[in-house]
Formats: structure tokens, C-alpha cells, sequence
């Protein structure tokens, strides 16, 4: 199993024990869910990361323990993901930083900045959207590889 | 690839700093307050401890690395061996300080149960915490001791006697902090806290607040007053015929 | 230099303009960006901090009252820690990781970008606390109810406070699973796992501490928010609340808080002390395993924060914090041991690593005492845990964060900064350090409280304040070389090769500055040192050529 898998698999035995650990010692409630909500959460992205791994490379289940084969990494392992285009300049990241920022002043100054912030930050955001499209149309154009779990250049 | 000859300039430096530095860890020890409860003295104890433990560990560490700033500073282009690792000393290094931490947990655990101890009888104190003064009452006796303005409570107790005390406060957290006794309690609001202490000796003992409680926070005093039982149950039976809250 | 060193183009740089910087989802650029604003940050901090320095140096209330006293202090922790650390280990993460591991960017740019941006706009916010009437926040970076809830600190900059730390958390998470993400998917062929520099597994690791801490805190501010103005009483005793809750959910937060501000930068000292002893990393695989333990046993030690409270266990949180000692201490040993045998030149990033190995341990054994309960029961809430935090977040965080600089400059901008500058900035730092904290730790361990505007003359403590004062005003002369070299740096021409100090990891194997895409083309990626290969392999063709000319002549 790649080390990429076994890192979460650790992660959530080792939070479920302490969580566990910690309830019968303490009785406490707060740090007890906290504990084994992260023991949960790592679990299930080791399950996820495991059930994607053996997705992609079948073949490879029974094989090297961390990626072994030279091509366990890169855009043919069970992880790998081909180059998106790579995004040279966009002014949707401030827009969208910006405008949540001033949504987020609501909480100091009250909710008519909500209605200030929403402008630049649903500007944006569609922007950001319709550029995240248009390079996935490119790149499906452009490969006809099945794309799984691809995101595209977010 | 650029050479630095850096070489004598920095090797005295580094050492006086060493050398002043481990003299300054040395004497931190001096420097907690003389124990003056029973919790105190095993808290202390428990310090030193831990505190030469410590002074061993940095001079390990100090030692290695102003050893090898001596012995291996670059000398010529040829590569060093290239070591990579060595499972034998990885686990030295791994097996030492996991025994060392669990000695000092039990030591910890041991020091635990000496100050969580209560011992039957004695004397009831209750203190409540509020912005930005202290209140002491003895139930037993109907007494309360208030601090105001710029007068902190004198809060008097007796010596070699088990004290039960129960903390509270009425709005913020605040601590009950009394350095001589190397201890301290948070007040929090909804959670009565309780502790026993025991003094060993007579005198003064200034406290403060230890929890950051608004802009009065640092002008939130108190003294512990620790006298002989009788003059305790004197000074006691003074203040409830009288009255008064004045120490 | 090496083989790769043959620079591809040597048209010169265009010249940058604002535009390109509000607009840029280049990691590089962005890496800068978060770097230079965090930077910014700190010296608003620093400032800070001296004045509060300044405000101790004597008994009696001179500079500032105690309302103003008790917002600078909360400023200046919320900054330091949540607005320099925390971004300057984000910044080196962002220019160095992606190079790291061969990658032509990371895996979500304009997220990227975005997280930035948060990160900028949450510091202006908790500063613009300032500019209230009511003042800025002023309840401790850790901002305990009921103090922060809305009896205590009815203030607007209470809200800006937590406005601001939302913001910086939200980045932090965006930040976190672009990290992740593309660690996992953008690696280079033959990059394994076991493979990747160490810098890279610790911005692995804290990527995934980021994202399991963060969404505490954001509860916590939510929660805290709600009482504040809706009404709510998660806080409040008298509607059935409990102050215990915030802190149980902000330290589960606050604790892996502090180990991502240290994971990157034990990463950095991890790429430093190789390159500069001439060795491979000591016992790299047991490093990597340190580093996940002492992740996980991070997440299970946030109530040594409340040994104080008398309601958490005890002994759980005091094994827990003790057994953090162990892989922390393999660290420490490792580094020693790829320093032992080899050959060792003292750059200014060598010196600053150095600097960390001596002033770094006493903290991680005064971390040792303070995770004993009946020690902190003396010593919590006072200059000695002040003490502590400084000595592992200056002599760790800061110290190896200023080797980054000055080791990764180069790579960044294409000039290298004055090693005679840096010097002296290294010792500035050096005996600022011990003249500021080492008297902190005897008047914390005296009895003296934290987070006190005043003291009284009494209590005898002037002399030793007086000392720490002058070790701050030590500090901050100590930035002053440094601001220099990097100005005089930035106006030389970008003229330093590929792998200026000898390097190991992919990096070095392209331009400094290295083009928009990273790189033209990377050196077989067979071991942990690739750069480190491929000098080798060219020496030894060098070697083999001059034979056969010889041969032939």
C-alpha cells in the first residue's frame, strides 16, 4: 500500500486509540469528539485514498509497499494527475478575497456589508468559474484520457 | 561554491555564550520561591528534578554540536563519507529519552497524588474571585476578608494546618496564584475549584492573579498571612465579634 | 555549478509590475507575495512588542495606559503567530515545494492566490481594531470567554479580532489541501514518497495538521460570535454554558497550532545541514516517522494548556506532552549526527541553524518541565511560559525561518544577500535571544504573572525587566543588517547561478529565478539528492573526459 494511503491510515488509528483512550480516563465530552471526530475524518480519507489507489491501478494492489515502481508517481500512479494548463494571471483570486473579506465585516459592522462584499466576490467567482471551464473543455479536448477524480486547475 | 574561512571569530563567541548560558540555566533553579507549603516542597523537589535532567540533556546537545563546529569544519574539497543513518544508534537515541520521559512521568504522577491530597480537619477557606479584588471567608466563622480600592486582602492563615480551600469567581476567569507555594488555581465561573494546602512556615506570602482578567488584571493582590494556630483563632475570633473585615 | 547549470535563456526578466503582483497565480510569485507581507506583519509586531518591553522596563505606568497595554499585547501575539509564522512557513512552502518536487505549479493556482489574499485581508482587519473607538481586541491571542464574550469585550475590534482570525483560518485550510493535493498528485517521475526532501514531508505533515486544527478554532469564533450577538450562551455559566468549552476547542486548535509553526521550518534545518556539511540527512526515514508522531501526538496534548483549570486529566495530557520529547529529540540528534564527520562551512543559513541546535533545546526542555502538571502548576500564567514560547518560536521558528531566507534568497530572487550582513544579524539574534528570554524564565519561575501591564516596585523584579528590555532593543537592532542586505540585495542585477551553495533537491536544478514553468528540464530523479547526483555524475564524466584527452595527447 502507498505510503500516500498508509499516512492517513496511521493518523486514524492512532486518534481513534487516544480518542478512545481519553473517553474511559475523563469522561470528558469536548475533547473526546474532537479526537475521534479527527480519528473518523482521517479514516475515511485513508478509505477514500485506498479505494481510489485500487481504482486507478488494480494490477498494482499486492505491489511495492511505498511506490517502489518508478512509475507509482507522476501522471501514471495511482495518484497521478496530468498537468492542467497552468493558469498565468487572474484578478478572480482578489475579487473573491476581497469580497469575502468585506462579507465577513458584516460580523463587525453589520449585514449591508454582506450586500457590499457579494459584488466583488460573485463577480469573481464567476469568472473564476467559466475560466476553470473553459481550461477543462481545452484539456478534454486536448487528451482524450478518462478523467476521474480530476480537478481542473482550480 | 563559495569558501567561508569563518574560523576564529565564531568559535569564542559561541562558547562564551554557551558558557554564560549554561550558568544562567544553573541558577534558574535558585530562583523558584523557598517552598512554603508541603505541596510546595514535593512541587520543588519534583523542579529539580527536572531541572537537572535538563542541564544534562543541554550539555549532550551543547557538547555535540560545538564539538563537531571544532573537529569537522571544512578543511578541503574532499566529500566526507556519506552516512545516511544507522538503525543501532536511531534507536539509542529513541529507547534513552522514552525511558528518561517515563521516569519522569512516573516521578510526575507520584508528585500528583502528595498535592491533590486531602487531609481530614483543618480549616475552611473560601475565596472568590471578581474584577479586580479577592474575597476570603471562613465559613466556619461567619469572617470575610474583602480587598478594595487600593487596599489587597490580607487573607490570614494558619501554619501547619491542613486549609481547604474552595475558589470561585463571579465573571471572568481568574487564577489564585501564590508564588511561595508553587501554585495555582484558575477561578473559573460555573466551576468551583477546590485544593488543599498546608504551610509549613510563618510570614507574608504575596499573591496575584495569574489569568488575564481585564485592565484591572495586574492590580489584582492579595497577601497570605500565615501565623501560629493560636494567633490564628485569635485574630479569627477578633474579627467575628467585631465584625469588621479589616485584617 | 553542476550539469543542469547551463542556463537555458539569459534574456533579461521583464520588469514586474503591480498588476502582474495583484494578478499572479504563479506559486513563485505568490511564495514572495506571503513571504514579504508576513515579513511586514512582524515588524508591525516587533514594534509592538517593544513598546510593551519598553512599558516593563520599569515599575509604574509610563508609556501607555492599561487598556492600550492589554491591546498591544493581544495584537502582538495574534500577529506573530497567526500573521508571520504561520505565512512565512506558507511562503517558503509555496516557492520551494512545487520546485521540490519538480512540478510546474501547484495543483489549484488561483486558489493559491486566493488563500493569499485572505491571509493579507485578516491582518489588516484585527489591526484596523486600532482605528475603534473601542479599541482593538484585548483579551489575549487566545481570546478566553467570557473576557472576549459580550459583557467583558463589547468592542467592535472584538469582532474584528475574530473577523480577522476567520479569515486567516479559512486561507490556512485552502492553503492546507492545495498542499496536499498536489504533494500527492504533481510529483515528478521517481519523486516517491520516500523520496521528497524533508521540507516538503513537513509541509505534508502541517498541511494535514492545518487541516483537522483550524476547523476548531473556526467553531470556537462561530460560537463565540454567536453569544456575542445572537444571544447565545455557550459561554455563559448563567445560560447553562461553560468557559471550559472555549478553551477545550481553541487548544485543540492552539496545540497543533504551534507545531505547524514549527514542522516547516525543523523542514528547512532538515535541507540546510546537509547541504552545508557535505552529507546526506542522518536517518532521513526516521525523521520522516518523527515527524508523523509528532503530529499525531500533537493533536492529543491541548489541555497541558489547562493543567491549571482542575478540570482535565491530568496524567493523559501530561503523558501525552512528554512523549512529544522523543521524536523531538530525534530531530535534534539527527541533525547533529549529518553534522558529525562532515565538512562543515558556516554560511550565514548554517550559522542560523546552529544558532537553533543550542537555543532551540533549552526550550524544548523547559517544554519538558511545563508538561509536568505540579511544575505548571508554578510556572502557567507566568514570564516562564512567556519565556518558553519565545525560546522555541524565536530560536525554532524564527531562526531557522531567517536560515530560509537567507539560503533560499538566491533561488527566489536571483541575488544572494551579504554573508557579512547576515552575520552580524545572527549574532544580534543570538545574544538578543538569551539577554531578552533567560531573565523571562528567572522572573517567571520568581512568581511573576503574565500578560501584566504593571509590577510593583516590591516585588524586586525591575533589574531583571531592565535586562530583557535591552535584549528586545538588542532584537530589533538585529533586523537592521538584515533589512539592509535585502535592500542592497534587491538592487544588484539577478546574476547567481542555479545551486549557489552546492545543493541537494530539485530546486537547484533550475535557473534562479527559475522560468514561469519551473523547469526546462530535470536531472534523473533516483535518490533524495538528485541535484546532489547529478554534480556527482558530472564530475565523474568531467573526469573521464579529461583522462581520454590526456590519453590521446
Amino acid at each position: 500500500m502507498p505510503e500516500e494511503v498508509r499516512f492517513f491510515g496511521r493518523l486514524s488509528l492512532f486518534a481513534l486509540a487516544a480518542g478512545l483512550i481519553y473517553w474511559f480516563l475523563s469522561y470528558e465530552n469536548a475533547g473526546t469528539v474532537l479526537l475521534l471526530g479527527f480519528g473518523v475524518a482521517t479514516g475515511v480519507a485513508f478509505l477514500v485514498l485506498r479505494g481510489g489507489q485500487r481504482r486507478a491501478a488494480p494490477h498494482a494492489a499486492g505491489g511495492a509497499s511505498d511506490g517502489d515502481a518508478e512509475t507509482d508517481t507522476g501522471p501514471d500512479g495511482p495518484f497521478g494527475d496530468e498537468s492542467a494548463p497552468v493558469p498565468t494571471r487572474s484578478a478572480a483570486p482578489l475579487a473573491v478575497g476581497f469580497g469575502l473579506a468585506v462579507v465577513v465585516l458584516a460580523g463587525a459592522f453589520g449585514p449591508w456589508f454582506v450586500i457590499v462584499g457579494a459584488v466583488p466576490l460573485l463577480a469573481g467567482a464567476i469568472d473564476w468559474l467559466r475560466a476553470a471551464n473553459r481550461e477543462l473543455d481545452q484539456l478534454s479536448a486536448a487528451t482524450h484520457r478518462d478523467t476521474t477524480d480530476r480537478s481542473p486547475g482550480a | 561554491m563559495r569558501r567561508h574561512a569563518i574560523g576564529g571569530g565564531w568559535h569564542p563567541r559561541r562558547l562564551i555564550a554557551l558558557g554564560l548560558g549554561m550558568l544562567v540555566v544553573v541558577s534558574v533553579a535558585g530562583c523558584m520561591p523557598a517552598p512554603a507549603t508541603t505541596q510546595a516542597q514535593d512541587i520543588s523537589n519534583l523542579y529539580l528534578v527536572f531541572l537537572g535532567g535538563g542541564v544534562i540533556v543541554a550539555a549532550i546537545v551543547w557538547g555535540l554540536v560545538t564539538w563537531s563546529i571544532i573537529r569537522y569544519r571544512r578543511r578541503d574539497d574532499r566529500l566526507p563519507a556519506q552516512t545516511s543513518g544507522s538503525l543501532k544508534i536511531e534507536a539509542i537515541w529513541t529507547l534513552i529519552p522514552l525511558v528518561t520521559v517515563l521516569v519522569l512521568f512516573g516521578l510526575t504522577v507520584r508528585t500528583l497524588e502528595a498535592v491533590d491530597t486531602v487531609n481530614p480537619g483543618g480549616v475552611n477557606l473560601h475565596v472568590t474571585a471578581f474584577r479586580w479584588q479577592w474575597q476570603a471567608s471562613y465559613p466556619d466563622s461567619g469572617v470575610t476578608v474583602t480587598g478594595t480600592g487600593g487596599q489587597p486582602p490580607v487573607i490570614v492563615l494558619p501554619v501547619d494546618t491542613p486549609i481547604h480551600v474552595t475558589l470561585e469567581s463571579l465573571d471572568v476567569n481568574h487564577a489564585w496564584f501564590v508564588p511561595a507555594f508553587l501554585f495555582k488555581r484558575d477561578a473559573i465561573p460555573g466551576h468551583p475549584s477546590l485544593f488543599d494546602i498546608r504551610i509549613t512556615a510563618p510570614g507574608d506570602y504575596p499573591g496575584a492573579c495569574a489569568e488575564f482578567c481585564g485592565i484591572g488584571h495586574d492590580q489584582m493582590l492579595f497577601t497570605i498571612r500565615a501565623v501560629d494556630a493560636a494567633q490564628f483563632n485569635t485574630w479569627l475570633a477578633d474579627q467575628a465579634a467585631s465584625g469588621s473585615a479589616a485584617p | 555549478m553542476t550539469a543542469i547549470d547551463a542556463p537555458v535563456t539569459t534574456v533579461a526578466a521583464p520588469r514586474v509590475g503591480l498588476l502582474d503582483w495583484l494578478t499572479t497565480t504563479d506559486h513563485k510569485r505568490i511564495g514572495i507575495l506571503y513571504i514579504t507581507s508576513a515579513f511586514g506583519f512582524a515588524l508591525i509586531g516587533g514594534a509592538i512588542a517593544e513598546i510593551i518591553r519598553l512599558e516593563l522596563a520599569q515599575p509604574g505606568q509610563q508609556l501607555v495606559s492599561a487598556s492600550t497595554y492589554d491591546q498591544l499585547f493581544t495584537v502582538h501575539g495574534t500577529l506573530m503567530l497567526l500573521f508571520f509564522a504561520g505565512p512565512l512557513a506558507i511562503g517558503f512552502a509555496n516557492a520551494i515545494t512545487p520546485l521540490q518536487i519538480g512540478a510546474a505549479d501547484m495543483a489549484f493556482p488561483r486558489l493559491n492566490a486566493l488563500s493569499f489574499w485572505l491571509f493579507l485581508f485578516g491582518g489588516l482587519i484585527v489591526m484596523s481594531g486600532f482605528l475603534t473607538t473601542g479599541g482593538a481586541a484585548a483579551a489575549g491571542w487566545t481570546g478566553y470567554a467570557p473576557l472576549s464574550g459580550p459583557t467583558y469585550s463589547p468592542n467592535v475590534g472584538m469582532d474584528l479580532w475574530i473577523a480577522g482570525v476567520a479569515l486567516v483560518g479559512v486561507s490556512g485550510i485552502l492553503g492546507a489541501l492545495n498542499f496536499l493535493v498536489t504533494i500527492y498528485t504533481r510529483r515528478a517521475p521517481g519523486m516517491r514518497m520516500f523520496r521528497m526532501p524533508m521540507f516538503t514531508w513537513t509541509i505534508l505533515v502541517t498541511a494535514v495538521l492545518i487541516l483537522f486544527a483550524f476547523p476548531s478554532v473556526t467553531a470556537d469564533l462561530a460560537m463565540l460570535f454567536i453569544d456575542r450577538h445572537f444571544g447565545g450562551g455557550f459561554f455563559d455559566p448563567s445560560q447553562g454554558g461553560d468557559p471550559v468549552l472555549w478553551q477545550h476547542l481553541f487548544w485543540f486548535f492552539g496545540h497543533p497550532e504551534v507545531y505547524i509553526l514549527i514542522l516547516p521550518y525543523f523542514g528547512i534545518v532538515s535541507e540546510v545541514i546537509p547541504v552545508f556539511s557535505s552529507k546526506p540527512l542522518f536517518g532521513y526515514r526516521a525523521l520522516v516517522f518523527a515527524t508523523i508522531a509528532i503530529a499525531g501526538l500533537s493533536m492529543g496534548v491541548w489541555a497541558h494548556h489547562m493543567f491549571t483549570t482542575g478540570e482535565v486529566d491530568l496524567p493523559f495530557f501530561s503523558i501525552m506532552s512528554l512523549l512529544i520529547a522523543v521524536p523531538t529529540g530525534i530531530k535534534i540528534f539527527n541533525w547533529t549526527a549529518t553534522m558529525w564527520r562532515g565538512s562543515l562551512r558556516f554560511t550565514v543559513p548554517m550559522l542560523w541553524c546552529l544558532g537553533l541546535l543550542y537555543v532551540f533545546t533549552t526550550g524544548g526542555i523547559t517544554g519538558v518541565m511545563l508538561a509536568s502538571p505540579p511544575i505548571d502548576f508554578q510556572a502557567q500564567d507566568t514570564y516562564f511560559v512567556v519565556a518558553h514560547l519565545h525560546n522555541v518560536l524565536i530560536g525554532g521558528t524564527m531562526f531557522a525561518g531567517f536560515a530560509g531566507v537567507y539560503f533560499w534568497f538566491p533561488k527566489m530572487t536571483g541575488r544572494t544577500l551579504d554573508e557579512r550582513l547576515g552575520r552580524i544579524h545572527v549574532a544580534a539574534w543570538v545574544i538578543g535571544f538569551a539577554l531578552t528570554f533567560i531573565p523571562q524564565y528567572i522572573l517567571g519561575a520568581e512568581g511573576m504573572p503574565r500578560r501584566i501591564a504593571d509590577y510593583p516596585a516590591s516585588t524586586g523584579w525591575e533589574a531583571l525587566n531592565m535586562v530583557s528590555t535591552v535584549g528586545a532593543l538588542v532584537l530589533a537592532a538585529g533586523m537592521l543588517p538584515f533589512l539592509l542586505a535585502v535592500y542592497r540585495a534587491l538592487r544588484r542585477p539577478a546574476d547567481a547561478p542555479s545551486d549557489p551553495w552546492g545543493g541537494n533537491s530539485l530546486e537547484w536544478a533550475t535557473t534562479s529565478p527559475p522560468p514561469h514553468h519551473n523547469f526546462d528540464r530535470l536531472p534523473p530523479i533516483r535518490s533524495l539528492r538528485p541535484v546532489f547526483d547529478a554534480r556527482i555524475a558530472a564530475e565523474a564524466e568531467r573526469r573521464e573526459a579529461e583522462r581520454h584527452e590526456a590519453g590521446g595527447s
